[in-house]
């Protein structure tokens, strides 16, 4: 059959398999299979049964991803992003909008100990709404900023999304984390700018909270030290050359639950339900990883991939309309698509194409980044909001979207300015070398 | 059953803590004495293969999948029963062939190994390879259980007293 | 008229890497002319289509028609061929690969037997490190990343410690300190950026790895005569001399290059020192006959077979 045909079939079926609400990961591992086969033989396809699924989920390079949730589930669990709102609070609270501040400072925070746009967004949504609503702030707008701050989890090293495009594109994940710190400051400090905003437009939708004696701040400070302490040796440990990325997510993990332990802040109840979280999370996050291999090698035989490459390296529109198109494009799929999902289907498409048309794959690791924290917020599949809507169950999905809008607006003003001036994310990395 | 689950999951939830560990030990043992643990990386993958194999089984069990729910959302609920049953289905169609290449793969495996400690790998791919069959036979219970409305078993055990904070949708 | 036909070829390092000038690219256009075009060659490279770890199962199982598999990356898995890459057994990576192949082609029907064995090569490498290497001794308590098996086994029998990262991760552990020493080839120190991390290259033939083209049988089988015999004549021992001198001399031409090279130092060993560590090689000798007796195969004999390839060819 014709490459070409099948290639559009395998994505019909791949999507229709989707909306029939087969898990994300089975519906590209049927594609795949089906599709590989349809152009060898059945065999063959087959096959890739036999190798892939295993040879996936035991590849080390991998274990980062339950590494670094692994390491967020028990900071959460040890009150690690409490005490991070309480500091942020006792600083903040008595400003405008304070509560939202301090919210966004802790989002930014616990981003640092942790690897995940859900897990920080979960968590906080967990420590930080509750008191926002307690204090009269506005649900919706409470639950987005939340949702908004939880993509810093991402964002602000480590982040499992730096890793997967790292590994897929051989690029140094060291340097993707450096990228990742400045574009991801400037989201708090955008953040809080759009706090500020609305606070003064609209003071009832997010009051002043009450102010905090010097003790307590210092205080507050104190009970800092175990997230500093984690953060400086995790990313101490991978600059300083004690241990390798892929090593530094386990030897996180376990720092983080030896802090607990100390601080009698982790039992076994605590121990368990986070290692139980971590299995979960973990399971479905790797069937996709495997579904996304098995469409992959798919698309590989049709040549749908090197086509894709060629068509966008010949666009008449210039490297920057090209760049431009693929960010829609980005937009348009982050907003029905698992992120994931769309990470490791286009990335081995747009990647090479954006090398050809010259572009720095450092600062194209922190655009895909930035794209995909769009995606996990924009309706009408946006996970974080999904996320907080199955803990703040009282607050509707529409209203959280509403919620997200002025931070969506921060997010595509910080995207424009790291297009246009790709030293904010690349003057860190180039520190390094 | 459900009990039997739930310890399945607290072995599997372990193996990657231990991971964790391992990988720990090893950085430390490395950089203080110069000395290593024998097949710690080999260790650690496999160690994740099999959790993952067992959590996949398990996670197909409960449904908790990540899914796009565009369609599933706008139907009522006969409408969402019958999604529910063919997904489920579909899924079983792709998990039972799986188990079977993967059990083929296993018996493939022959004498390879791990790098320091020559362990056989037959080992390690054939406890995955029991998640693989028992990931299948799960959703044939799954199947079962929502074409007979005995929905209510389905739902996970709280992993404590308060709600589990990344589910039931997980993702990065 | 033969029917045309699409060999997919797959690989896992990068497309431009030095395999496909000196190896892929000539054997394609030969095998392309003389089958008149019925055989069209198709590469894949860089892992498109699995991992590098399991491309011995890819061609067996027909994934790729061809694939380019290092059997060392499946420790234990294929323990005959493991002989190539014993330490200082070896030095001249042209004739060395054509002593391999055909010593291999004895064994490759059973050891290999799920696929066809077209041929097979090897290069020669030695370890790079950031202080000058002479004794086997000086490895005790050191971290190096190993190339293989075998390398590895060498370092822990030594006294080292095996650090495990990628090839493209080596720079990084060698300069932040995770490793101090690596195994590899000459020429991929430099276009790997090695070069800027370790400034001592023992001058020796420490390590080899193997390679074998895998062919998937079915594909084979289903070639007309006339397109079998053109394979035929590309799965040779010829092409196994010619493949393993493109890429293993031009590895070794790396060293000529690092000794021009300002702050790097080759170093020097003498024939007492050389002594030394072949000498603490003979334990792997004995692990690796001990291994292959386990198969049926006397591991004595075949070693001694496998010399005399060496030794005809003058490949020490
Ligand atoms: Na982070
Ligand atoms: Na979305």
């Amino acid at each position: 059959m014709d490459r070409d045909l099948v290639a559009l079939l395998g994505f019909l079926g791949m999507f229709a398999l989707m909306a029939l609400r087969v898990p994300i990961g089975i519906a590209m591992a049927i594609a795949g299979v089906c599709g590989f086969a349809a152009l060898t033989s059945w065999g063959p396809g087959m096959n890739l049964l036999a190798n892939v699924p295993l040879s996936v989920l035991t590849d080390y390079n991998l274990t980062v991803i339950p590494m670094f949730i692994l390491m967020g589930a028990f900071a959460s669990r040890g009150g690690m992003s409490g005490e991070l709102f309480k500091a942020g609070r006792a600083w903040l609270g008595h400003l405008r909008g304070g509560l939202a501040m301090a919210s966004v400072a802790a989002c930014g925070g616990f981003a640092a100990i942790n690897g995940s746009s859900v897990a920080t967004a979960a968590t906080m949504a967990q420590v930080a709404l509750p008191e926002m609503r307690r204090a009269g702030y506005h649900p919706g707008l409470s639950a987005g900023l939340v949702a908004a701050g939880g993509t810093l989890g991402i964002m602000i090293p480590p982040s499992v999304i730096f890793v997967l495009y790292g590994i897929m594109t051989e690029t140094d994940i060291k340097k993707l984390f450096a990228a990742g710190v400045i574009p991801g400051l400037m989201a708090v400090a955008f953040y809080f700018a759009v706090v500020q905003i609305i606070s003064r437009l609209r003071p009832d939708l997010l009051p002043r909270g009450e102010a905090h004696t010097w003790s307590e701040r210092l205080s507050s400070l104190k009970d800092l030290w175990a997230v500093v302490l984690l953060f400086l040796f995790v990313l101490g440990g991978i600059y300083g050359g004690l241990f390798t990325v892929s090593e530094g997510a386990g030897v996180g993990a376990t720092g983080t639950l030896v802090i607990g332990l100390v601080r009698r802040r982790l039992g076994y109840r605590e121990i368990k339900a986070a290692m139980i979280d971590t299995l979960r999370v973990s399971s479905a996050i790797m069937i996709i990883v495997v579904g996304a291999f098995l469409f992959g090698y798919f698309l590989t035989i049709t040549q749908f991939t090197q086509k894709s490459v060629d068509f966008l390296v010949g666009l008449p529109i210039g490297p920057y309309g090209v760049l431009a198109l693929i960010l829609v494009g980005y937009f348009i799929l982050g907003a029905i698509m698992d992120e994931l999902a769309m990470i490791l289907l286009t990335v081995p498409i747009v990647f090479p194409a954006m090398m050809q048309l010259g572009f720095d794959p450092i600062w194209f690791g922190v655009i895909i980044v930035m794209a995909v924290t769009f995606g996990m917020i924009c309706p009408p599949i946006g996970i974080n909001v999904f996320v907080i809507n199955s803990i703040a169950r009282d607050i509707t999905l529409g209203g959280i979207y509403r919620g997200t809008f002025p931070f969506i607006a921060a997010d595509i003003v910080r995207l424009v300015i790291v297009c246009a001036v790709p030293g904010v994310a690349l003057w860190l990395p180039g520190l390094i070398e | 059953m459900n009990r039997f689950l739930a310890a399945t999951e607290l072995v599997a939830a372990f193996f990657l803590l231990a991971i964790a560990l391992l990988t720990a030990g090893n950085v430390l043992l490395r950089d203080l004495f110069a000395i290593q643990i024998p097949d710690w990386f080999d260790g650690a993958r496999m160690l994740q293969g099999i959790a993952l194999f067992w959590g996949v089984a398990l996670t197909t069990y409960y449904g908790s999948h990540i899914c796009v729910d565009l369609l599933w959302e706008h139907l009522g609920a006969r409408g969402r029963r019958v999604i529910d049953l063919l997904a489920t289905a579909i899924v079983l169609a792709f998990l039972a062939p799986m188990a079977w290449m993967i059990w083929i793969k296993v018996g493939s495996t022959g004498t390879q190994g791990t790098m320091d400690l020559r362990l056989p790998l037959v080992w390690f791919y054939g406890v995955a390879a029991v998640g693989a069959v028992v990931a299948a036979v799960l959703a044939l219970v799954r199947l079962v259980y929502l074409a007979t409305g005995r929905d209510e078993r389905l739902i996970p055990n709280l992993v404590d007293g308060q709600d589990a904070p990344n589910e039931p949708r997980a993702n990065v | 008229q033969d029917k045309p036909v699409e060999l997919k070829l797959a690989h896992w390092v990068p497309p431009n890497h030095a395999m496909f000038k000196t190896a892929w690219e000539p054997w394609s256009k030969s095998v392309e002319a003389a089958s008149n075009g019925t055989i069209k060659v198709r590469i894949f490279p860089a892992q498109q289509l699995g991992k590098a770890a399991d491309h011995y199962d890819m061609a067996r199982d027909g994934i790729a028609d061809m694939t380019f598999v290092n059997p060392g990356y499946q420790a234990g898995r294929f323990p005959i061929i493991a002989a190539g890459e014993l330490p200082f057994l070896v030095s001249k990576p042209g004739p060395a690969s054509a002593a391999l192949d055909a010593w291999y082609r004895k064994y490759a029907p059973t050891e290999m037997k799920d696929v066809k064995v077209c041929l097979a090569h090897l290069h020669v490498g030695t370890i790079h490190s950031k202080k000058p290497i002479t004794e086997p001794s000086q490895i005790k308590g050191m971290k190096i990343r190993s190339s293989n098996g075998t390398n590895a086994a060498f370092v822990s029998l030594l006294g080292g410690t095996n650090v495990q990262v990628s090839a493209p991760e080596a720079r990084d552990a060698l300069e932040k300190g995770v490793a101090d020493a690596l195994s590899f080839p000459w020429e991929s120190v430099i276009s790997f950026g090695i070069d800027k991390a370790v400034k001592y290259h023992s001058d020796m033939r420490l390590y080899a790895s193997n390679f074998v083209w895998a062919m998937n049988k079915g594909f084979y089988d289903k070639l007309s005569a006339s397109q079998k015999k053109v394979i035929d004549d590309h799965c040779n021992n010829e092409w196994a001399a010619k493949v393993g001198a493109g890429w293993g001399d031009l590895e070794d031409g790396g060293q000529a290059k690092l000794e021009k090279t300002a702050g790097h130092t080759i170093v020097k060993l003498t024939p007492a020192q050389v002594d030394q560590w072949r000498k603490a090689a003979e334990p792997l000798y004995v692990q690796w006959a001990q291994a292959v007796d386990k198969t049926g195969v006397n591991g004595q004999q075949a070693l001694a077979d496998l010399r005399r390839e060496i030794d005809a060819r003058k490949a020490n």
